[in-house]
């Protein structure tokens, strides 16, 4: 059972987590994600091969800070969801897709 | 309150009055006592005026005290058989022209010698003075003369027929030649010299050490000439001067270049001999300049570089972005297979291989019409 400030600061980070993946969702374009899901190609996948090895090690970084803390992939593309509501008919769109985007995540944390 | 004239004790006497009644033996009211001399002399910053009148008092005292104790004593044989040296205080014996008593001799010989400003001479004739001026001096028995005293070395022999001094008298003689002889006697100092010889040093001048300088050995200086290596002696306090050679470098001292004239044929001098031009420092100067241009391509080679990879970095939007247009573009369309073209190697056209199913073997230049066979084709 955590406490109220150890709820608070988990909760903090999810909204936080999520904002920056929207600012980067934003800035790929809403448009060029549709197309990436509805043609099955991983957009977790995709993004995390073109970023460079310092900023694969910072994202691994904060992934496993938010995982100490219990905040786990789900939660935080739920909360995307909420502050996107346009992305929900993506991410369900197809069978399974936001499932193997979850184990992409785990995948690229375990690598590190 | 009377006295007891019954009284029979014995009378003491007393530095202090008693009653009335002043009992000082030798002495004065408002003199010092000796006791107090003594602790004034052993005080060392006493100054040598108050010793001299200290000592003259004492020795007043003395007489007076040799006198008092003379009265009524007369002696079989001489007692003032002993005269004392005025400079040195050495006590001798003489029968008939003696001034002192042997302890009025001690006492003037040690006062004499307690002049140099020895106070504790001084001390040993007021501690002499203060026994004689007691009530216990023994009494003067005249003992056997059976002792002499050789002249040469002061020592005591023991003659009990040829002797001429009783023991006591023999010891002060014997002790006032040693000392007069030790003061008298100049230090030897014997001095080893450079040749390990030991000889006496003369008294009254200095001893000089000299310090033996080594002669150093002849310095010489190797040269390496073109007439082969030559020693020089080198003479002392002279700079030795070393030709550094030039720092060594790949290209000879200089160039032989032989100058040419304007009308192109080779310049000579005076004496008919051709004139070269040392292009060394201008050789220099140029390797200078290219070294500096590579290092600024260089430079500017690894700027452009870092910029290029700044620009290619790895970013997760654009890979984003790439995908979708990737994706866009692929959906239905499928890459056509362009038909590989050859050159004609007379007529330089282009042309390409005939797509049919049946193997072909020959092909034909559209241009020139020259026959190519598969092998041709295909290498």
């Amino acid at each position: 059972m955590t406490s109220f400030m150890g709820r608070s600061a988990k909760h903090f980070f999810t909204i936080k987590a999520a904002r920056e993946i929207r600012n980067e969702i934003e800035k790929a374009g809403l448009d060029n994600l549709k197309i990436l899901a509805e043609a099955g190609t991983s957009i977790v996948g995709t993004y995390l091969q073109g970023c460079s090895n310092e900023q694969k090690a910072q994202y691994r970084r904060d992934l496993d800070a938010l995982l100490q803390m219990g905040v786990t992939a789900d939660m935080i593309l739920d909360e995307m969801a909420r502050q996107m509501p346009v992305l929900s008919p993506i991410m369900e769109g197809r069978e399974s897709y936001k499932q193997s985007e979850i184990e992409q995540l785990k995948r690229f944390l375990a690598e590190g | 309150m009377g006295r007891d004239a019954k009284y029979r004790g014995t009378f003491g006497l007393s530095p202090q009055p008693v009653a009335g009644i002043t009992l000082y033996q030798d002495r004065r009211v408002g003199e010092p006592s000796i006791e107090d001399m003594l602790e004034e002399l052993e005080k060392f910053e006493i100054r040598d005026a108050r010793k001299e009148e200290l000592l003259a008092k004492v020795r007043e005292r003395v007489a007076n005290i040799g006198g008092t104790k003379k009265e009524g004593k007369v002696p079989s044989t001489n007692p003032k058989r002993y005269l004392v040296d005025p400079e040195t205080g050495k006590i001798d014996v003489d029968e008939e022209e003696g001034d002192y008593t042997y302890k009025d001799a001690l006492l003037v010989s040690a006062s004499i010698k307690g002049k140099g400003g020895q106070i504790d001479d001084i001390i040993t004739v007021l501690n002499v003075a203060k026994t004689l001026t007691q009530e216990s001096v023994p009494k003067v028995t005249e003992k056997p003369k059976e002792y002499y005293v050789e002249l040469e070395t002061g020592i005591i022999v023991h003659d009990p027929e040829n002797g001429e001094y009783t023991l006591s008298e023999a010891r002060a003689v014997s002790q006032s030649m040693q000392k007069g002889t030790a003061e008298n006697k100049p230090i030897r100092i014997k001095v080893i010299d450079a040749d390990g010889a030991i000889r006496e040093a003369p008294p009254g001048e200095p001893i000089v050490i000299k310090k033996e300088t080594q002669t150093p050995g002849k310095t010489f200086i190797v040269k390496d000439t073109p007439d082969g290596i030559v020693a020089e002696e080198h003479d002392l306090g002279r700079p030795i001067i070393i030709n550094q050679p030039a720092p060594t470098s790949n290209m000879p001292p200089m160039l032989p270049y032989p100058v040419i004239g304007a009308d192109g044929q080779p310049v000579y001098d005076n004496d008919g001999k051709p004139v070269y031009a040392n292009l060394e420092p201008m050789m220099k100067y140029m390797g200078f300049q290219a070294d500096q241009r590579r290092a600024d391509e260089r430079h500017g080679a690894l700027m452009g570089l870092a910029k290029a990879v700044r620009e290619n970095l790895g970013d997760g939007i654009s890979a984003l972005k790439v995908a979708a247009e990737e994706t866009r573009k692929g959906v239905g369309a499928k890459p056509s297979s362009q038909p590989q073209a050859y050159l004609c190697g007379d007529c330089q056209t282009q042309f390409g291989i005939p797509e049919t199913e049946k193997e072909w073997t020959t092909v034909t230049c559209p241009s020139c019409g020259r026959v190519y066979t598969r092998e041709e084709i295909f290498g």
